[in-house]
């Protein structure tokens, strides 16, 4: 370094004022409550991104732990059981209706009655 | 908050003087120098990501937020005494320093803005010629072209007046 550049060096330069400080500090922004994540900046790509992938994460999960169920077979109507009470002459006792009953499957039925005698 | 709040806090700290005097080098006035630093730490305050060179990153905010200013409003029409230098003359300070003093100011106002801002900047914002670059975002050979060329030119306007 020459002598020039010395005497350069050595001249006193003029000082901000002593305001300066606090007005330079002051611009500091207040700390907000915000998660440190969102005070971190995260890019809206990255968190809509990650948000998708939990939704995606959710949905496997509850795929296995509940399975969908698989929709069986219609179920048939509950049959019609009809009983029928008749007084036959070869039934030894007319009160006997144990093996007066008959079931048939469930839909129109066509009953046809043929009175073969009285009391 | 930024991350980077309390480095860029340092940074003012430890080169207020420094930022102070590059700032005035363009506003050619205190108070909108002051205002220029003032504006560039909102805006650093405020900076997302984090810049590769810190210190040269502050100086450029600041020398952005004093070309601002000048933009705003042109410099004053009177030349501020001094300029840069201390207009206080204190017990220690000898006449022919204070001369010498008011020499400089004069030869630094009759530079280019590009050889004076290169000149204040390496001499008395203590910055290398490397971070000059990085804060003008300019080559490193065209900054020295202006520091070498305008060194000459101030020796020459010195010598010629003593």
């Amino acid at each position: 370094m020459n002598d020039l550049e010395t005497r350069l060096r050595a001249l006193p330069l003029r000082n901000p004022s002593n305001n300066l400080d606090s007005r330079v500090l002051a611009q500091r922004p207040e700390p907000s409550f915000c998660p440190p994540l969102i005070r971190r900046g995260i890019p809206l790509w990255l968190a809509a991104t990650a948000g998708l992938l939990l939704v995606i994460a959710g949905y496997a999960a509850g795929r296995i732990a509940c399975p969908p169920q698989v929709a069986g077979p219609p179920l048939r109507p509950a049959p019609v059981t009809v009983q029928v009470v008749y007084n036959s002459p070869d039934a030894g006792d007319p009160f006997d209706f144990t093996h007066a009953s008959k079931s048939f499957p469930a839909g129109e039925l066509e009953a046809k009655v043929q009175v073969q005698g009285g009391i | 908050m930024n991350s980077l709040n309390g480095t860029f806090e340092g940074i003012y700290r430890e080169c207020r003087q420094q930022l102070f005097t590059c700032a005035l080098t363009i506003t050619h006035c205190p108070d909108r120098a002051e205002d220029a630093i003032q504006e560039a730490f909102y805006r650093l305050y405020r900076t997302n990501g984090r810049p590769r060179h810190l210190k040269a990153y502050v100086f450029r905010a600041v020398r952005n937020a004093a070309i601002d200013q000048l933009r705003r409003s042109p410099p004053p029409a009177e030349e501020l005494d001094e300029f840069i230098f201390d207009p206080g003359v204190g017990p220690r300070d000898a006449a022919a320093d204070k001369e010498f003093q008011g020499q400089v100011a004069e030869a630094l106002l009759a530079l280019s803005d590009d050889e004076r801002e290169t000149i204040v900047q390496h001499f008395y914002g203590q910055l290398t010629f490397r971070e000059i670059a990085q804060v003008r975002e300019t080559p490193l050979g065209t900054v020295t072209a202006w520091y070498r060329r305008g060194l000459e030119k101030l020796r020459a306007r010195l010598e010629e007046r003593s």
